[in-house]
């Protein structure tokens, strides 16, 4: 897998999963996504922003303007307790789905 | 309300570009000194930040259409082209308009005819089994010019019939009231006994006259109508009742 690309639809996954944490700008989650992953999943990083107004729409996330650590205005999310629910929801699904990749690797 | 949210940012597109391309030019920013940081120059430092982040323009687009209703949008797009082109060109508009206006009154017209014509039921109880005979002379081929032409034997006849469960008579007249302080013309029917009872109606007050008083050489029985509001009505002027509004 190159470095650049994240399975489609597991971006909901990271980006929630580190929202969980702490309430960041989109350029922070990036950030922690590349750090923690030791660089393995880096998001293009613009595409991230797409992925968090929609989940801003659908109410795992929520946004508010203020200032960042260098004094710039800059907009930050935050999980809500729906978001949180998807979270446990999608860490589940994901779990499953690996378990049973690995489980046909070791077999076929 | 998150789909009324989605609604209301489209009637604040450059609220809504700002607060995106503020978002994500302070990312490129971030980037950017990250960059100097990390020892790359000015010019260098602005290419990796644009190159990592994508195309900027297609992510702006992107999250725009999260936060709106992107179908919504170009309806409304739609909708403002077509009032500018409407407005450039108002002879046509007014055309357009005037043709609008008078097809849209003309079907209101028309169907408010059939309507009370065809589709409403007559105010009587059970239509569907009343029927009236008409009479069309030879020499004459316009309906109803004679409504009842036949005589008092023919009547008979008619009641007998089995077709018919009731037969009732009526023809127009008119007549002249005297006894008060002006002597007046007014319309009215013949009728005999049998008319009412057919409809299914009776009068408001009183009652309608019977068999009996229907009989020919009978004393004169009168019922009075106050269904003709904006005529002279009769019943109240005449007959001291209280005026009901129209």
């Amino acid at each position: 897998m190159s470095p650049n690309t994240v399975l489609q639809g597991t971006i909901d996954l990271l980006v929630l999963k580190v929202l969980s944490r702490a309430s960041l700008h989109g350029y922070g989650i990036a950030g922690q996504i590349k750090r923690i992953s030791q660089e393995e999943l880096r998001v293009e990083e613009g595409s991230l922003y797409p992925a968090l107004h929609r989940m801003e729409q659908s109410g795992w996330i929520a946004s508010e303007w203020r200032p960042a650590e260098n004094g710039r205005k800059a907009r930050y999310y935050r999980m809500t307790a729906k978001g949180r629910k998807k979270l446990a929801e999608q860490e589940e699904r994901w779990g499953r789905v690996s378990r049973a990749i690995a489980r046909v690797l070791r077999i076929a | 309300m998150a789909w009324f949210q989605r609604a209301v940012q489209i009637f604040q597109p450059n609220r809504l570009d700002r607060e995106l391309s503020d978002e994500m030019r302070f990312h490129l920013q971030m980037r950017e000194q990250e960059n100097i940081g990390e020892g790359m120059s000015p010019a260098e430092a602005q290419e990796d930040a644009m190159k990592t982040f994508g195309n900027f323009s297609q992510k702006q687009e992107q999250a725009r259409e999260a936060d709106t209703l992107p179908w919504l949008e170009t309806l409304w797009q739609d909708l403002r082209y077509g009032f500018r082109t409407l407005a450039r060109q108002p002879g046509f508009t007014a055309v357009v308009i005037l043709t609008l206006a008078i097809g849209i009154g003309a079907n209101v017209a028309i169907f408010s005819v059939l309507d009370a014509v065809l589709l409403r039921p007559l105010p009587y109880s059970d239509p569907g089994r009343i029927v009236m005979i008409w009479h069309i002379p030879p020499q004459n081929t316009r309906l109803g010019s004679d409504f009842f032409p036949w005589g008092e034997n023919q009547v008979c006849e008619f009641s007998s019939a089995r077709t018919l469960e009731h037969l009732a008579a009526f023809k127009n007249a008119s007549f002249n009231l005297t006894g008060g302080e002006t002597i007046e013309r007014v319309d009215g029917l013949l009728a005999n006994a049998e008319l009412l009872p057919i409809l299914g109606v009776q009068p408001a007050l009183g009652r309608y006259f019977n068999a009996e008083e229907g009989r020919p050489g009978a004393g004169h029985v009168v019922v009075l109508s106050d269904a003709v509001c904006g005529r002279t009505e009769l019943f109240y002027v005449r007959f001291g009742q209280a005026q009901r509004r129209c």
